[in-house]
């Protein structure tokens, strides 16, 4: 047993604390029965009623959920490709400006990018008209763009540290390098598309900048929803619907590490 | 057991794209405030008439502007409010002619307000001034009565004169996070107000001089959480909307608490939300038809009751609920003190433009305590 010195150990304590603490005040105050966020009265769960007989709010939530699903989906096979180009054993000309430049959106303020998407809408449907309308498709382009990069950068440090002789042997073997790409280095680098997913996923989901760039009719996300409601004062209802995410969020949390154990089992 | 789960998720996403694009009804877009048109209304219409109505929201008139702006937005009715906004976007061009064959109910907007609108420049032929509702001060009865008790009335003298704000100041004041919605009141206060605008250099220099007397009674600055902060006890007075005042009435009521709101005779303000069809609307008919609906006056009178905004149709008042119809300072219904109120002038040319500027940025720097960059 390692011995921890009690500095380190308040230090820790209270490193947590910063981090979790307004988490647990929030999911608190979604069971009180205030009319005003923030104050506890009695346990109710009269306010998870309410989230789930507003219709907007629980549209929103629908419409926010399809486009990190759909942008993270595609995030993640763009990021994948990138990253399998850019840890090519081979070399190219610009390979490591290609490399060093995938990582841009990242640092790119996300006003930038929204309003530069914008832009390049409406001159691409001024010539093409098309997208006639901007909606869940242009948002979730937009979210595509800024994660792709996360994605890159987390699957191309699994395959940096990839055994480059399994692939060899494979292609020795007889392998196509299309059949060596998904027997091979796929299953090696799923944990890593996973957490490049789930990295997309929730940027998507929480993105307010670049969605309010992009939206179009039918399609206002839960965040921007969010915004609008506090003209009228914050409801509690809000507080109510964080929980139900935090609690989606820890069950997916939850999904993954069982997926994922019995996988570190043959690693060993 | 991974495959199969890989494949489920394509398949879901794959479905999810699909279901995408699938609405052959008849449909208008509308883009408009959070909360001021209710589902059941939005429902109602959709049975009358079959047009489905897809409702967006957007968080500040900001937001609404960018979309009007980057051409094609999709959205075929919006609100924008008059003053700057509606105000400068019609100016611009942004929206089409309404054609008042297919809104008959256009007749039932009338009276005061719209007059006061067309004064202010306000074009009717193209914006329908619909809502509207005032700036005042809304507070906790008990605590002003606590600290003033002499005074049977709340008055601008009591924020604005230091000497009395200064009682005031430890139960929490909150002032406007916007120029416009304090600055008329300070020129009344300070005996600036003429026909000319409120914000020349000069004038402004006056209300610096006399907020940097204020500034440190104010305990916040903020337009929209009033609600939220008189419920709260952060704040005893705050100056704002009559509808977010409305609602701050209703919901003290449950928590055994009395909060009013009063707008004191020569410092009200008036302000005025239009609805507006863009030029490219993709379904004007539609726009049409839905604008005619919500000028039914019981329809309208729905839209009151469930938001506190008032409508500028005189005919709907009597389906007003009674609490909020015969509260006078929410609802006032006078025609003296209609035509009496407050409204500045939308900005016509570059001058304008430069003193709106420059207020805003003294302003923000009034409410960052900064005194020193303004020279005082």
């Amino acid at each position: 047993m390692l011995k921890v010195s009690k500095t380190i150990i308040t230090m820790l304590i209270f490193g947590y604390a910063f981090l979790f603490i307004p988490i647990l005040f929030l999911i608190i105050s979604s069971f009180s029965d205030s009319e005003i966020s923030g104050n506890w009265t009695n346990f109710s769960l009269r306010w998870f009623h309410e989230v789930l007989e507003d219709e907007d709010l629980v549209r929103a939530m629908m419409t926010s959920f399809k486009i990190a699903f759909i942008s993270a989906s595609g995030a993640v096979v763009l990021g994948t490709l990138a990253a399998v180009a850019t840890t090519n054993t081979g070399t190219y000309f610009g390979k490591n400006f290609l490399t060093n430049t995938i990582i841009v959106p990242i640092v790119m303020p996300e006003i930038i990018v929204g309003f530069s998407l914008l832009m390049l809408f409406i001159s691409v449907e001024s010539i093409f008209e098309f997208p006639k309308e901007r909606g869940v498709m242009t948002v979730a382009i937009g979210h595509i763009m800024a994660t792709m990069a996360y994605v890159h950068m987390t699957v191309r440090a699994r395959l940096l540290s990839f055994d480059k002789s399994l692939e060899e042997a494979a292609l020795n073997l007889g392998a196509r390098p299309f059949t060596v790409f998904f027997k091979i280095k796929i299953p090696a680098i799923s944990k890593a598309i996973l957490s490049g997913w789930l990295l997309a996923f929730t940027f998507s989901l929480d993105d307010l900048v670049i969605a309010s760039f992009l939206t179009g009719p039918g399609s206002t996300t839960l965040p921007i929803l969010i915004f609008s409601n506090v003209r009228i004062g914050l409801s509690p209802a809000i507080n109510a619907l964080a929980t139900m995410i935090i609690a989606i969020v820890i069950l997916c949390l939850i999904g993954v590490y069982l997926l994922s154990k019995p996988k570190k089992r043959k690693d060993t | 057991m991974r495959k199969s789960i890989i494949i489920c998720c394509l398949i879901l996403g794959v479905i999810c794209i699909l279901r995408m694009d699938k609405n052959a009804k008849e449909t208008v877009n509308v883009y408009g405030w959070y909360g001021i048109i209710s589902n059941e209304i939005l429902k109602d219409f959709e049975k009358e008439t079959g047009i489905k109505v897809i409702y967006d929201v957007y968080d500040n008139n900001d937001s609404l502007e960018a979309k009007l702006l980057a051409t094609n937005s999709g959205y075929d009715v919006v609100f924008p409010s008059f003053i700057p906004y509606a105000a400068r976007q019609c100016a611009m061009g942004v929206y089409a002619k309404l054609n008042s064959n297919l809104i008959p109910n256009l007749k039932n907007i009338q009276g005061k307000i719209t007059e006061k609108f067309s004064k202010a420049g306000g074009d009717t032929t193209r914006m329908v001034p619909m809502f509207w509702g005032t700036i005042g001060i809304a507070y906790d009865e008990e605590a002003i009565q606590n600290v003033f008790p002499e005074s049977k009335e709340v008055t601008y003298d009591m924020l604005l004169n230091p000497e009395k704000i200064e009682k005031l100041s430890k139960y929490g004041v909150s002032f406007p996070e916007e120029y416009i919605d304090i600055f008329p009141q300070a020129a009344v206060f300070l005996n600036l107000r003429d026909n000319g605008s409120i914000k020349t250099p000069e004038k402004v220099k006056e209300y610096v001089k006399h907020f940097k007397k204020l500034r440190k009674y104010i305990k916040k600055f903020s337009s929209t959480t009033l609600i939220k902060d008189l419920l709260s006890g952060e704040v005893v007075v705050a100056i704002g909307c009559s509808d977010n005042a409305w609602r701050a009435i209703q919901s003290a009521k449950k928590l055994d608490k009395k909060i009013k709101y009063a707008i004191p005779a020569g410092y009200a303000i008036l302000w005025i939300d239009c609805i507006g069809i863009p030029n490219k609307a993709p379904h004007k008919k539609n726009a049409h038809k839905f604008i005619n609906y919500l000028l039914r006056p019981e329809i309208a009178a729905k839209l009151t009751n469930n938001t506190g905004i008032l409508v500028n149709i005189p005919e709907a008042r009597k389906y007003f609920d009674k609490e909020f119809a015969n509260d006078m300072q929410i609802c006032p219904q006078d025609e003296g003190m209609l035509s009496e109120m407050i409204m500045g002038n939308p900005s016509r040319n570059a001058d304008d433009i430069r003193m709106d500027k420059m207020a805003t940025r003294v302003w923000s720097q009034i409410r960052m305590n900064d005194f020193d960059s303004l020279g005082e």
